[in-house]
Protein backbone atom coordinates (compact mmCIF):
# COMPACT_ATOMS: atom_id res chain seq x y z
CA UNK A 1 0.00 0.00 0.00
CA UNK A 2 1.11 3.52 -0.88
CA UNK A 3 1.78 5.97 1.55
CA UNK A 4 -0.94 7.77 2.82
CA UNK A 5 -1.14 11.75 2.47
CA UNK A 6 -2.91 12.19 5.89
CA UNK A 7 -1.12 9.46 7.61
CA UNK A 8 1.45 12.08 9.65
CA UNK A 9 -1.48 14.09 10.44
CA UNK A 10 -4.76 14.11 12.95
CA UNK A 11 -7.26 16.11 14.45
CA UNK A 12 -6.93 16.25 18.47
CA UNK A 13 -9.06 19.02 20.23
CA UNK A 14 -12.63 20.32 18.19
CA UNK A 15 -14.95 22.94 20.31
CA UNK A 16 -17.75 24.74 19.97
CA UNK A 17 -18.56 27.62 21.52
CA UNK A 18 -22.23 28.42 23.11
CA UNK A 19 -24.51 28.89 19.72
CA UNK A 20 -28.03 31.05 19.69
CA UNK A 21 -29.94 33.00 17.93
CA UNK A 22 -28.00 35.66 19.32
CA UNK A 23 -25.01 35.88 21.61
CA UNK A 24 -25.59 38.84 23.67
CA UNK A 25 -22.40 40.63 24.70
CA UNK A 26 -20.23 38.34 22.44
CA UNK A 27 -18.75 39.65 18.72
CA UNK A 28 -16.96 37.82 16.41
CA UNK A 29 -13.80 38.31 17.75
CA UNK A 30 -14.43 37.35 21.34
CA UNK A 31 -16.17 33.95 19.78
CA UNK A 32 -12.94 32.96 17.25
CA UNK A 33 -10.71 33.54 20.81
CA UNK A 34 -13.05 31.55 22.84
CA UNK A 35 -13.23 28.71 19.85
CA UNK A 36 -9.37 28.76 19.79
CA UNK A 37 -8.58 28.48 23.44
CA UNK A 38 -11.63 25.69 23.80
CA UNK A 39 -10.39 23.25 20.88
CA UNK A 40 -6.51 23.76 22.33
CA UNK A 41 -7.85 22.98 25.69
CA UNK A 42 -9.86 20.14 24.36
CA UNK A 43 -6.15 18.46 23.04
CA UNK A 44 -4.70 19.42 26.05
CA UNK A 45 -2.63 22.09 24.91
CA UNK A 46 -1.97 25.55 24.88
CA UNK A 47 -1.16 28.74 22.68
CA UNK A 48 2.48 27.62 23.08
CA UNK A 49 1.92 24.48 21.00
CA UNK A 50 0.84 26.33 17.82
CA UNK A 51 2.75 27.07 14.90
CA UNK A 52 0.54 27.47 12.65
CA UNK A 53 -3.19 29.07 12.45
CA UNK A 54 -5.92 29.55 10.04
CA UNK A 55 -8.83 31.77 10.71
CA UNK A 56 -11.63 32.42 8.50
CA UNK A 57 -13.57 35.73 8.97
CA UNK A 58 -17.25 35.35 7.81
CA UNK A 59 -17.00 38.54 6.25
CA UNK A 60 -16.71 38.99 2.88
CA UNK A 61 -13.97 42.33 2.89
CA UNK A 62 -11.31 40.71 4.71
CA UNK A 63 -9.50 37.51 3.61
CA UNK A 64 -8.11 34.03 5.89
CA UNK A 65 -4.71 34.77 5.05
CA UNK A 66 -4.96 38.78 6.87
CA UNK A 67 -7.30 37.30 9.58
CA UNK A 68 -5.08 34.72 10.23
CA UNK A 69 -1.64 36.93 10.54
CA UNK A 70 -3.48 39.01 12.49
CA UNK A 71 -4.99 35.94 14.91
CA UNK A 72 -1.26 34.74 15.15
CA UNK A 73 -0.01 37.67 15.94
CA UNK A 74 -2.65 38.55 18.63
CA UNK A 75 -2.16 34.91 20.34
CA UNK A 76 1.23 35.89 20.98
CA UNK A 77 2.76 33.30 17.95
CA UNK A 78 6.36 34.19 16.54
CA UNK A 79 6.88 31.95 13.85
CA UNK A 80 3.32 30.66 12.41
CA UNK A 81 1.97 29.14 9.10
CA UNK A 82 -1.23 30.30 7.84
CA UNK A 83 -3.58 29.08 5.79
CA UNK A 84 -5.89 30.87 3.22
CA UNK A 85 -9.02 28.52 2.58
CA UNK A 86 -12.37 30.48 2.67
CA UNK A 87 -13.35 27.89 5.34
CA UNK A 88 -12.60 26.19 8.48
CA UNK A 89 -14.24 22.88 6.20
CA UNK A 90 -11.51 22.70 3.64
CA UNK A 91 -8.88 24.83 6.27
CA UNK A 92 -9.10 21.44 8.30
CA UNK A 93 -7.19 19.86 4.85
CA UNK A 94 -4.91 22.41 3.85
CA UNK A 95 -3.74 22.36 7.95
CA UNK A 96 -3.35 18.37 7.49
CA UNK A 97 -1.53 18.87 4.56
CA UNK A 98 0.83 21.44 5.11
CA UNK A 99 1.76 19.46 8.05
CA UNK A 100 2.11 16.05 6.21
CA UNK A 101 4.60 18.54 4.32
CA UNK A 102 6.82 19.22 7.77
CA UNK A 103 5.67 22.96 7.49
CA UNK A 104 4.36 23.49 11.06
CA UNK A 105 3.48 20.95 13.34
CA UNK A 106 -0.25 22.16 15.20
CA UNK A 107 -2.53 24.31 13.41
CA UNK A 108 -5.97 25.91 15.06
CA UNK A 109 -8.73 25.93 12.23
CA UNK A 110 -11.17 28.79 13.89
CA UNK A 111 -13.83 31.06 12.35
CA UNK A 112 -17.03 32.49 14.31
CA UNK A 113 -19.93 35.05 13.08
CA UNK A 114 -21.86 37.60 15.77
CA UNK A 115 -23.70 40.23 15.10
CA UNK A 116 -23.64 40.03 10.99
CA UNK A 117 -25.83 37.52 9.90
CA UNK A 118 -28.43 38.03 12.85
CA UNK A 119 -31.85 36.87 13.49
CA UNK A 120 -34.49 36.43 10.94
CA UNK A 121 -32.77 37.48 7.78
CA UNK A 122 -33.71 35.39 5.26
CA UNK A 123 -30.23 34.64 3.82
CA UNK A 124 -26.84 35.68 5.04
CA UNK A 125 -25.05 38.62 3.57
CA UNK A 126 -22.48 36.90 1.84
CA UNK A 127 -24.86 34.69 -0.81
CA UNK A 128 -26.11 38.13 -2.07
CA UNK A 129 -23.33 38.64 -4.68
CA UNK A 130 -25.58 37.91 -8.26
CA UNK A 131 -25.74 40.24 -10.91
CA UNK A 132 -27.88 36.99 -12.30
CA UNK A 133 -29.86 36.38 -9.24
CA UNK A 134 -30.77 39.77 -7.55
CA UNK A 135 -32.87 41.47 -9.48
CA UNK A 136 -35.05 38.55 -9.93
CA UNK A 137 -35.66 38.18 -6.17
CA UNK A 138 -33.53 35.12 -6.22
CA UNK A 139 -31.68 34.13 -2.92
CA UNK A 140 -30.29 30.94 -1.91
CA UNK A 141 -33.43 29.41 -0.89
CA UNK A 142 -35.10 30.03 -3.90
CA UNK A 143 -32.15 28.91 -6.07
CA UNK A 144 -31.85 25.79 -4.33
CA UNK A 145 -35.44 25.28 -4.16
CA UNK A 146 -35.24 25.44 -8.10
CA UNK A 147 -33.13 22.28 -7.89
CA UNK A 148 -35.32 20.48 -5.09
CA UNK A 149 -38.35 21.34 -8.03
CA UNK A 150 -36.49 19.68 -11.12
CA UNK A 151 -35.99 16.40 -8.76
CA UNK A 152 -39.48 16.71 -8.00
CA UNK A 153 -40.09 16.71 -12.03
CA UNK A 154 -37.68 14.32 -12.77
CA UNK A 155 -37.73 11.50 -10.27
CA UNK A 156 -41.63 11.88 -8.48
CA UNK A 157 -39.62 12.79 -5.19
CA UNK A 158 -42.30 14.38 -2.79
CA UNK A 159 -42.31 17.02 -0.46
CA UNK A 160 -42.84 14.36 2.29
CA UNK A 161 -39.92 12.98 1.36
CA UNK A 162 -38.01 15.70 2.15
CA UNK A 163 -40.23 16.93 5.58
CA UNK A 164 -38.90 13.63 6.69
CA UNK A 165 -35.02 14.69 6.72
CA UNK A 166 -35.93 18.01 7.99
CA UNK A 167 -38.17 16.03 10.74
CA UNK A 168 -35.04 13.37 11.56
CA UNK A 169 -32.21 16.23 11.91
CA UNK A 170 -34.35 18.85 13.55
CA UNK A 171 -35.54 15.57 15.93
CA UNK A 172 -31.48 14.91 16.64
CA UNK A 173 -31.32 18.77 17.33
CA UNK A 174 -34.20 18.85 20.12
CA UNK A 175 -32.05 16.10 22.19
CA UNK A 176 -28.60 18.10 21.78
CA UNK A 177 -28.01 20.64 24.81
CA UNK A 178 -25.52 22.68 22.74
CA UNK A 179 -28.07 22.89 20.18
CA UNK A 180 -29.65 25.85 18.92
CA UNK A 181 -33.07 24.29 18.64
CA UNK A 182 -32.75 22.12 21.81
CA UNK A 183 -35.94 21.20 23.83
CA UNK A 184 -37.83 22.24 21.22
CA UNK A 185 -39.69 19.27 20.64
CA UNK A 186 -39.69 16.58 18.64
CA UNK A 187 -40.03 17.27 14.62
CA UNK A 188 -42.63 15.34 12.63
CA UNK A 189 -43.09 15.25 8.78
CA UNK A 190 -46.72 16.83 9.58
CA UNK A 191 -45.09 19.59 11.32
CA UNK A 192 -42.47 20.38 8.22
CA UNK A 193 -45.35 19.91 6.33
CA UNK A 194 -47.46 22.37 7.97
CA UNK A 195 -45.08 25.41 8.57
CA UNK A 196 -45.10 28.50 6.46
CA UNK A 197 -43.95 28.50 3.31
CA UNK A 198 -40.75 29.78 2.15
CA UNK A 199 -40.04 29.41 -1.41
CA UNK A 200 -41.83 26.55 -2.61
CA UNK A 201 -41.10 23.26 -2.00
CA UNK A 202 -39.01 24.47 0.86
CA UNK A 203 -41.07 25.23 3.62
CA UNK A 204 -39.33 27.09 7.19
CA UNK A 205 -38.66 23.84 8.81
CA UNK A 206 -36.92 22.46 5.48
CA UNK A 207 -34.28 25.73 5.44
CA UNK A 208 -31.33 26.13 7.68
CA UNK A 209 -31.52 28.14 11.00
CA UNK A 210 -29.57 31.45 11.28
CA UNK A 211 -27.63 31.96 14.35
CA UNK A 212 -24.34 33.00 16.21
CA UNK A 213 -21.35 30.81 17.23
CA UNK A 214 -17.85 29.81 16.87
CA UNK A 215 -16.03 27.01 16.58
CA UNK A 216 -12.36 25.42 15.92
CA UNK A 217 -10.82 22.46 15.12
CA UNK A 218 -6.73 21.68 16.04
CA UNK A 219 -4.67 19.63 13.97
CA UNK A 220 -1.28 18.33 14.58
CA UNK A 221 1.25 15.95 13.61
CA UNK A 222 0.96 12.06 14.42
CA UNK A 223 3.60 11.98 17.10
CA UNK A 224 2.85 15.31 18.86
CA UNK A 225 -0.73 13.51 19.06
CA UNK A 226 -0.01 10.74 20.97
CA UNK A 227 -0.11 12.59 23.72
CA UNK A 228 -3.10 14.53 23.71
CA UNK A 229 -5.69 14.45 26.18
CA UNK A 230 -7.87 12.80 23.76
CA UNK A 231 -7.91 10.00 21.16
CA UNK A 232 -6.43 11.15 17.85
CA UNK A 233 -9.00 11.04 14.61
CA UNK A 234 -7.57 10.58 11.55
CA UNK A 235 -8.58 11.81 7.71
CA UNK A 236 -9.26 8.77 5.50
CA UNK A 237 -9.78 10.54 2.64
CA UNK A 238 -10.36 14.18 1.22
CA UNK A 239 -12.21 15.11 -2.16
CA UNK A 240 -13.20 18.76 -3.01
CA UNK A 241 -15.07 19.83 -6.19
CA UNK A 242 -16.05 23.59 -8.09
CA UNK A 243 -18.36 23.87 -11.11
CA UNK A 244 -18.32 27.54 -11.08
CA UNK A 245 -19.26 30.59 -9.44
CA UNK A 246 -21.55 30.76 -6.38
CA UNK A 247 -25.10 32.26 -6.61
CA UNK A 248 -25.21 33.08 -9.93
CA UNK A 249 -25.25 30.03 -12.58
CA UNK A 250 -28.57 28.82 -13.11
CA UNK A 251 -28.55 25.80 -11.30
CA UNK A 252 -29.89 23.13 -13.85
CA UNK A 253 -29.77 19.35 -12.79
CA UNK A 254 -27.64 18.87 -15.50
CA UNK A 255 -25.17 21.16 -14.09
CA UNK A 256 -25.25 20.46 -10.63
CA UNK A 257 -27.32 17.54 -9.91
CA UNK A 258 -24.87 15.31 -8.97
CA UNK A 259 -22.07 17.17 -7.60
CA UNK A 260 -19.51 16.08 -5.36
CA UNK A 261 -19.80 12.70 -7.12
CA UNK A 262 -16.17 13.21 -7.95
CA UNK A 263 -15.32 14.60 -4.74
CA UNK A 264 -16.98 11.76 -2.41
CA UNK A 265 -15.10 9.21 -5.24
CA UNK A 266 -11.73 10.65 -4.61
CA UNK A 267 -12.09 10.87 -0.43
CA UNK A 268 -13.68 7.16 -0.79
CA UNK A 269 -10.57 5.63 -2.81
CA UNK A 270 -8.35 7.68 -0.78
CA UNK A 271 -9.63 6.07 2.31
CA UNK A 272 -10.04 2.22 0.87
CA UNK A 273 -13.43 2.60 1.83
CA UNK A 274 -17.11 2.52 0.26
CA UNK A 275 -20.71 4.22 1.25
CA UNK A 276 -21.47 1.17 3.39
CA UNK A 277 -18.84 1.99 5.75
CA UNK A 278 -19.97 5.04 6.86
CA UNK A 279 -21.78 5.10 10.35
CA UNK A 280 -22.52 9.01 10.71
CA UNK A 281 -23.46 11.07 8.02
CA UNK A 282 -22.68 14.71 8.66
CA UNK A 283 -23.92 15.85 6.03
CA UNK A 284 -23.92 19.62 4.76
CA UNK A 285 -27.89 20.35 5.18
CA UNK A 286 -28.43 23.89 4.60
CA UNK A 287 -32.10 22.53 3.27
CA UNK A 288 -33.77 19.03 3.27
CA UNK A 289 -33.45 18.48 -0.21
CA UNK A 290 -29.82 18.35 0.03
CA UNK A 291 -29.76 15.29 1.95
CA UNK A 292 -31.56 13.47 -0.42
CA UNK A 293 -29.15 15.09 -2.97
CA UNK A 294 -25.83 14.18 -1.47
CA UNK A 295 -27.02 10.70 -0.95
CA UNK A 296 -26.98 10.08 -4.22
CA UNK A 297 -24.13 12.18 -5.53
CA UNK A 298 -21.69 10.19 -2.47
CA UNK A 299 -23.40 6.93 -3.86
CA UNK A 300 -24.97 5.56 -0.99
CA UNK A 301 -28.24 5.20 -3.46
CA UNK A 302 -28.85 5.89 -7.14
CA UNK A 303 -29.40 9.11 -8.66
CA UNK A 304 -33.50 9.34 -8.69
CA UNK A 305 -33.41 6.84 -5.43
CA UNK A 306 -32.81 9.47 -2.48
CA UNK A 307 -36.25 10.43 -1.75
CA UNK A 308 -37.28 6.22 -1.54
CA UNK A 309 -33.74 6.19 0.07
CA UNK A 310 -34.46 8.95 3.22
CA UNK A 311 -38.08 6.92 3.97
CA UNK A 312 -35.87 3.73 4.01
CA UNK A 313 -35.49 3.81 8.10
CA UNK A 314 -31.90 4.39 7.50
CA UNK A 315 -31.33 8.30 8.06
CA UNK A 316 -31.99 8.40 12.38
CA UNK A 317 -30.42 7.57 15.25
CA UNK A 318 -30.12 4.33 15.93
CA UNK A 319 -30.75 3.13 12.06
CA UNK A 320 -27.71 2.31 9.51
CA UNK A 321 -27.13 5.99 8.25
CA UNK A 322 -27.93 8.86 10.79
CA UNK A 323 -27.36 11.91 9.29
CA UNK A 324 -26.59 14.98 11.12
CA UNK A 325 -26.57 13.75 14.54
CA UNK A 326 -25.75 16.71 16.18
CA UNK A 327 -28.68 18.96 14.58
CA UNK A 328 -27.11 19.83 11.42
CA UNK A 329 -27.84 23.74 9.96
CA UNK A 330 -31.21 22.52 10.51
CA UNK A 331 -30.76 22.96 13.97
CA UNK A 332 -27.75 23.01 16.02
CA UNK A 333 -26.39 26.13 14.45
CA UNK A 334 -25.52 28.09 11.24
CA UNK A 335 -23.49 30.90 12.29
CA UNK A 336 -21.42 32.19 9.11
CA UNK A 337 -18.89 29.88 8.62
CA UNK A 338 -18.66 27.93 12.26
CA UNK A 339 -21.33 25.05 10.73
CA UNK A 340 -18.79 24.27 7.79
CA UNK A 341 -16.35 23.41 10.95
CA UNK A 342 -19.18 21.86 12.78
CA UNK A 343 -19.83 19.01 10.16
CA UNK A 344 -16.40 18.24 11.12
CA UNK A 345 -16.43 18.48 14.72
CA UNK A 346 -19.50 16.42 15.12
CA UNK A 347 -17.72 13.70 12.79
CA UNK A 348 -14.79 13.51 15.23
CA UNK A 349 -16.67 13.25 18.26
CA UNK A 350 -18.97 10.56 16.90
CA UNK A 351 -15.52 8.71 15.53
CA UNK A 352 -13.57 9.21 19.08
CA UNK A 353 -16.90 7.93 21.07
CA UNK A 354 -17.31 11.32 22.70
CA UNK A 355 -20.68 12.89 21.19
CA UNK A 356 -23.42 14.00 23.17
CA UNK A 357 -25.88 11.55 21.18
CA UNK A 358 -23.18 8.76 20.75
CA UNK A 359 -23.78 6.40 17.93
CA UNK A 360 -22.49 2.53 18.59
CA UNK A 361 -19.79 1.88 17.10
CA UNK A 362 -18.89 4.99 15.07
CA UNK A 363 -15.21 4.11 12.97
CA UNK A 364 -16.02 6.01 10.37
CA UNK A 365 -17.62 9.36 9.76
CA UNK A 366 -18.59 11.59 6.64
CA UNK A 367 -18.45 15.38 6.83
CA UNK A 368 -19.78 17.52 4.12
CA UNK A 369 -19.45 20.93 2.67
CA UNK A 370 -21.12 22.89 0.00
CA UNK A 371 -24.37 21.66 -2.34
CA UNK A 372 -25.89 22.03 -5.75
CA UNK A 373 -26.93 25.67 -6.16
CA UNK A 374 -23.58 27.04 -4.39
CA UNK A 375 -21.44 25.20 -7.23
CA UNK A 376 -19.08 23.35 -5.09
CA UNK A 377 -19.20 20.46 -2.58
CA UNK A 378 -16.25 18.86 -0.23
CA UNK A 379 -16.15 15.31 1.57
CA UNK A 380 -14.06 14.18 4.42
CA UNK A 381 -13.93 10.41 5.97
CA UNK A 382 -12.86 10.41 9.62
CA UNK A 383 -11.50 7.79 11.45
CA UNK A 384 -10.18 6.20 14.50
CA UNK A 385 -7.51 3.74 12.70
CA UNK A 386 -4.20 6.23 11.16
CA UNK A 387 -4.45 5.46 7.59
CA UNK B 1 -18.80 50.33 -12.57
CA UNK B 2 -22.52 52.06 -13.68
CA UNK B 3 -24.65 50.89 -10.83
CA UNK B 4 -28.50 50.96 -11.37
CA UNK B 5 -30.53 51.39 -7.75
CA UNK B 6 -34.16 51.68 -8.16
CA UNK B 7 -36.54 52.05 -5.11
CA UNK B 8 -35.37 49.38 -2.89
CA UNK B 9 -35.03 46.51 -5.40
CA UNK B 10 -30.95 45.20 -5.31
CA UNK B 11 -28.42 47.21 -7.31
CA UNK B 12 -27.74 45.58 -10.70
CA UNK B 13 -24.33 45.45 -10.52
CA UNK B 14 -23.66 45.29 -14.39
CA UNK B 15 -19.16 45.98 -15.22
CA UNK B 16 -18.01 46.29 -18.24
CA UNK B 17 -18.65 43.02 -19.51
CA UNK B 18 -22.01 42.74 -18.58
CA UNK B 19 -23.14 46.31 -19.82
CA UNK B 20 -24.08 45.40 -23.47
CA UNK B 21 -26.70 43.26 -22.03
CA UNK B 22 -28.42 45.71 -20.00
CA UNK B 23 -28.34 48.16 -22.50
CA UNK B 24 -30.17 45.85 -24.80
CA UNK B 25 -32.62 45.73 -21.84
CA UNK B 26 -33.38 48.97 -21.87
CA UNK B 27 -34.77 48.68 -25.88
CA UNK B 28 -36.39 45.35 -24.68
CA UNK B 29 -33.90 43.40 -26.60
CA UNK B 30 -32.85 40.10 -25.28
CA UNK B 31 -29.15 39.11 -26.31
CA UNK B 32 -26.49 37.06 -24.92
CA UNK B 33 -23.37 35.93 -26.28
CA UNK B 34 -22.71 33.80 -29.03
CA UNK B 35 -19.25 32.39 -30.05
CA UNK B 36 -17.96 34.01 -33.38
CA UNK B 37 -16.49 30.32 -34.64
CA UNK B 38 -18.52 27.62 -33.07
CA UNK B 39 -21.37 29.60 -32.76
CA UNK B 40 -22.14 28.31 -28.84
CA UNK B 41 -24.91 30.39 -27.00
CA UNK B 42 -23.30 31.52 -23.55
CA UNK B 43 -25.37 33.04 -20.44
CA UNK B 44 -24.24 34.12 -18.29
CA UNK B 45 -21.50 36.19 -19.84
CA UNK B 46 -18.01 35.51 -19.92
CA UNK B 47 -14.86 36.86 -21.44
CA UNK B 48 -14.44 34.05 -24.30
CA UNK B 49 -16.43 30.55 -25.58
CA UNK B 50 -16.40 28.65 -22.75
CA UNK B 51 -15.98 25.59 -25.50
CA UNK B 52 -13.47 26.49 -28.07
CA UNK B 53 -12.44 29.98 -26.58
CA UNK B 54 -12.57 32.50 -29.27
CA UNK B 55 -14.23 35.32 -28.95
CA UNK B 56 -18.03 36.20 -28.34
CA UNK B 57 -20.20 38.38 -29.91
CA UNK B 58 -23.95 39.59 -28.77
CA UNK B 59 -26.64 38.14 -30.44
CA UNK B 60 -30.17 39.09 -29.73
CA UNK B 61 -32.21 35.68 -29.60
CA UNK B 62 -35.77 34.80 -30.23
CA UNK B 63 -36.87 35.40 -26.36
CA UNK B 64 -38.87 32.01 -26.22
CA UNK B 65 -38.39 29.24 -24.14
CA UNK B 66 -39.83 27.03 -21.39
CA UNK B 67 -39.79 26.68 -18.12
CA UNK B 68 -37.49 24.29 -16.86
CA UNK B 69 -37.86 24.62 -13.33
CA UNK B 70 -39.64 26.94 -10.97
CA UNK B 71 -40.69 28.13 -7.56
CA UNK B 72 -43.25 30.21 -5.62
CA UNK B 73 -41.31 32.58 -3.51
CA UNK B 74 -43.42 33.41 -0.13
CA UNK B 75 -40.73 35.11 2.01
CA UNK B 76 -38.75 38.00 -0.01
CA UNK B 77 -34.85 38.59 0.10
CA UNK B 78 -35.39 42.50 0.91
CA UNK B 79 -38.99 44.07 1.08
CA UNK B 80 -39.47 45.08 -2.47
CA UNK B 81 -40.77 42.09 -3.70
CA UNK B 82 -44.16 41.53 -2.95
CA UNK B 83 -45.03 38.09 -2.36
CA UNK B 84 -46.20 35.81 -3.45
CA UNK B 85 -43.92 36.07 -7.13
CA UNK B 86 -42.50 32.98 -9.18
CA UNK B 87 -38.69 32.65 -9.99
CA UNK B 88 -37.89 30.08 -12.55
CA UNK B 89 -34.56 28.60 -15.02
CA UNK B 90 -36.03 29.19 -18.07
CA UNK B 91 -34.73 26.84 -21.08
CA UNK B 92 -34.32 29.31 -23.87
CA UNK B 93 -35.19 28.03 -27.56
CA UNK B 94 -31.29 28.84 -28.48
CA UNK B 95 -30.25 25.98 -25.67
CA UNK B 96 -28.90 28.05 -23.02
CA UNK B 97 -30.98 28.85 -19.48
CA UNK B 98 -31.81 31.88 -18.00
CA UNK B 99 -33.06 32.40 -14.41
CA UNK B 100 -35.95 35.15 -14.36
CA UNK B 101 -39.03 35.76 -12.83
CA UNK B 102 -42.90 34.21 -14.58
CA UNK B 103 -44.72 37.12 -14.63
CA UNK B 104 -49.07 37.84 -15.47
CA UNK B 105 -50.33 34.63 -14.58
CA UNK B 106 -50.95 33.07 -11.62
CA UNK B 107 -48.94 30.88 -9.59
CA UNK B 108 -51.17 27.66 -10.16
CA UNK B 109 -50.70 27.73 -13.90
CA UNK B 110 -46.99 27.63 -13.86
CA UNK B 111 -45.61 24.51 -14.95
CA UNK B 112 -42.14 22.74 -15.84
CA UNK B 113 -42.51 22.40 -19.75
CA UNK B 114 -44.54 25.52 -20.25
CA UNK B 115 -43.52 28.01 -23.04
CA UNK B 116 -43.21 31.50 -21.78
CA UNK B 117 -41.77 34.63 -23.58
CA UNK B 118 -39.64 37.49 -22.67
CA UNK B 119 -40.83 40.56 -21.40
CA UNK B 120 -39.30 43.90 -20.13
CA UNK B 121 -40.40 44.91 -17.01
CA UNK B 122 -39.18 48.84 -16.28
CA UNK B 123 -37.08 49.26 -12.69
CA UNK B 124 -36.66 52.90 -12.72
CA UNK B 125 -33.93 53.59 -15.72
CA UNK B 126 -33.08 49.68 -15.67
CA UNK B 127 -35.08 47.37 -17.86
CA UNK B 128 -35.37 43.68 -15.98
CA UNK B 129 -35.91 40.65 -18.80
CA UNK B 130 -39.10 38.32 -17.49
CA UNK B 131 -41.16 36.21 -18.89
CA UNK B 132 -44.73 35.83 -19.70
CA UNK B 133 -46.53 32.12 -20.24
CA UNK B 134 -47.57 32.04 -24.17
CA UNK B 135 -49.82 30.73 -26.04
CA UNK B 136 -48.73 27.25 -27.68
Amino acid sequence: MSHHLFRDAAIVGVYNTKQARRLEGQSTGSLIRDAILGALNDAGMSTSDLDGILVCPPYMDRTTDAESRRWGYELGLRDYWVGSSVTPFLGVIEAAAAIAMGQCTTVVVATGQAGLHSDHQSTAPWTQIGEWTLPWGLFSVAEFALVARRHMHLYNTSVEQMAAVAAAIRSHGNLHPEAVMFGRGAVSVDDVLSSRLIAEPFRLLDCAITSEGGAAIVVTNFSRAQDCRRPPTYILGAGSDTRGPAYNLPPTWEMCGDLGSRASKNAFSMAGLSPRDVRACEFYDPFSFEVIRQFEAFGFCKEGEGGDFVTSGVIERGQKYPVSTDGGLLSFSHAGQAQTAQRIIESVRQVRGDAVLQIDNCDVALASLGGSATMFSAVLLIGQGRP
Amino acid sequence: MPAVNAGDYPTVRMTALTEPFWNACERNILTVQRCERCRQWNFPPVDSCRICHSGLVWSEVTGQGRIYSFSVVWRAPVPAFTVPYAVAIIEMHEGFTIMSNIVGSPAGDIAIGAPVTVTFVKRGEIAIPMFRLSRE
